[in-house]
C-alpha cells in the first residue's frame, strides 16, 4: 500500500521487465544488486524486530520516511505506525510523546514534523544507518562508473 | 574452519546420483539428466555443530546443499549479537548471495543442526549452471523467492508474537530437520537466536516441559507432544514450512507428469 503520496510513479509491464531481464545486460545486473540490497534490509529488520525497542524502531521508520519523502514534514496517523512497528497503539502514543517532548518531533493532527534530526538518529538504532548505505550502494558506485 | 573441513570431504559418487541417493531435496527434485551433469561437480562434508560457514560480508567461495541437520542465517548487529533470520535443512541451499552478487555486509551462517553430509559445489561451477537458464536456474529461482518470503514471515514474526510462540515455532522447524525427537540445544544459543534474554527462555522453556510439551535435560531438548507444540507456535510455523515444501512440491509434480 502507499504510506508516502506522491505525483508519479513509473511501471513496466512483466513481459517487458522480463525481457529487460532476459538480456542479462546492466539492467539486469542493477536489479539484481538492488534486490541484494533489499533482502539485505529485509534480514537487518529480521533482527531490529527481535531485539530494539520501539522508540528505537520509531525513530529509524522516521528517518526513513523522511529520506524517501525528501521532506521532514508528512502525514501520519499512529494507528499506522503502530500497525508498521507490530506495536500496539498506546505504546506507540507513549514513545511518540516522548520523542515530542524531548524536542525531536512535533505531532499536531495527524501531521508529523521532524526538528532534531541528528538527535533522531542518536535515538534510533544502528539499523536506520546500516539500511541506509546498503540502500545506497546499489546507485551511488554506478553514478561513479557513469561520471567517468 | 574451512581448511580442516576440506581435508574431511569427499567427492559425490555420480553412479548414485538417482533421487534415492541424493539427500538434498533441491538437488533430489531435478529432473534425471541436470542432477547427473550437477553431482559430479560436489563434494561432500560433515556439518560441526557451530561451525560458522561464513562470516559477514564474505563473498561465498561454494553454495552447500545439507543432506541432513540444518544451517542459521543470522543478522549480526554492531555489537556482536546475533539474530537468527532463517533456517536452512535439507530443503535448501546455502548461496542465494551468489545468485544476487554478493553478501549481505552483516550476515553470517552457522551450523545449528549436526549433520553427517552437506554438499558443497564451487560457486563458479554454480554460476556456470545458472547461466545454462534449465531446471536448476528455475528451481533456485523459486527456492530463492520462499527463502525470502521465510525471512519476511519472520521479520512479521518478531514483531508481534511472543518468545513462547516463537520458541515452540523454532523447536517444530529443528525437529523436522534433525528428522529426530530430540536433538542438542544449549538456551544461550536459544535465546541469541530469538532475540530474547537468556532468562525470559528459561522462564518460557520451564513452561512448555512442565505442560508436558517437551522435556530439556542436559543440553538435549526432546519434543514429546508434538500436535500442542503446533498449537503453542504461532502461525509462522505452518506458512513458513509450506513456503518451502511448494518449491519441492511443484517440482515433484511436474516430474511425476512427465
Amino acid at each position: 500500500m502507499v504510506q508516502g503520496r506522491f505525483d508519479t510513479c513509473q511501471r513496466m509491464a512483466i513481459a517487458d521487465f522480463d525481457r529487460e531481464m532476459a538480456r542479462r545486460g546492466v539492467f539486469c545486473d542493477l536489479l539484481t544488486d538492488y534486490t541484494r540490497a533489499l533482502t539485505g534490509s529485509i534480514m537487518q529488520s529480521t533482527a531490529c524486530n527481535a531485539v530494539h525497542s520501539i522508540e528505537q524502531r520509531l525513530a529509524r521508520w522516521l528517518l526513513t520516511a523522511r529520506d524517501r519523502m525528501a521532506s521532514s514534514e508528512f502525514l501520519l496517523t499512529q494507528e499506522f505506525v503502530a500497525m508498521m512497528l507490530g506495536a500496539t497503539r498506546p505504546s506507540v502514543t507513549l514513545v511518540a510523546g516522548t520523542l515530542q517532548k524531548a524536542g525531536l518531533i512535533t505531532y499536531r493532527r495527524g501531521h508529523l514534523t521532524i526538528l532534531k534530526r541528528g538527535m533522531l538518529e542518536d535515538a534510533s538504532c544502528e539499523c536506520y544507518g546500516t539500511t541506509a548505505a546498503l540502500m545506497n550502494s546499489v546507485t551511488t558506485h554506478r553514478e561513479r562508473d557513469r561520471g567517468r | 574452519m574451512l581448511a580442516l573441513a576440506k581435508r574431511r570431504t569427499s567427492h559425490a559418487d555420480s553412479t548414485r546420483s538417482g533421487p534415492g541417493a541424493v539427500r538434498n531435496l533441491l538437488l533430489a527434485a531435478l529432473p534425471a539428466a541436470d542432477r547427473d551433469r550437477i553431482v559430479p561437480t560436489l563434494d561432500v562434508l560433515p556439518l560441526k555443530l557451530r561451525e560458522i560457514l561464513h562470516k559477514p560480508g564474505d563473498r561465498l567461495p561454494y553454495v552447500y546443499f545439507p543432506a541432513g541437520g540444518f544451517l542459521s542465517v543470522v543478522t549480526v548487529l554492531e555489537d556482536g549479537r546475533m539474530v537468527e533470520v532463517a533456517t536452512i535443512g535439507r530443503e535448501g541451499m546455502l548461496g542465494i548471495s551468489a545468485v544476487l552478487g554478493g553478501t549481505p555486509v552483516s550476515s553470517a551462517t552457522m551450523v545449528q543442526g549436526e549433520s553427517s553430509a552437506c554438499y558443497r559445489m564451487p560457486a563458479d561451477a554454480f554460476r556456470q549452471e545458472m547461466d545454462r537458464r534449465g531446471a536448476f536456474y528455475d528451481l533456485i529461482n523459486q527456492y530463492t523467492q520462499a527463502l525470502i518470503g521465510f525471512i519476511m514471515q519472520s521479520t512479521a514474526c518478531n514483531a508481534v508474537h511472543t518468545v513462547e510462540q516463537r520458541l515452540a515455532r523454532w523447536l517444530l522447524m529443528a525437529q523436522d530437520r534433525m528428522e529426530s525427537d530430540s536433538f542438542p540445544l544449549t538456551q544461550e544459543l536459544a535465546a541469541m537466536m530469538l532475540g530474547a534474554t537468556r532468562p525470559t527462555v528459561t522462564l518460557v522453556a520451564g513452561t512448555l516441559q512442565k505442560a508436558g510439551l517437551i522435556t530439556y535435560h542436559r543440553g538435549t531438548v526432546t519434543v514429546v507432544d508434538r500436535d500442542r507444540l503446533k498449537a503453542a507456535s504461532c502461525e509462522c510455523y505452518r506458512t513458513a514450512t509450506a513456503m518451502l515444501h511448494d518449491v519441492l512440491a511443484a517440482r515433484t509434480g511436474r516430474l511425476k507428469s512427465r
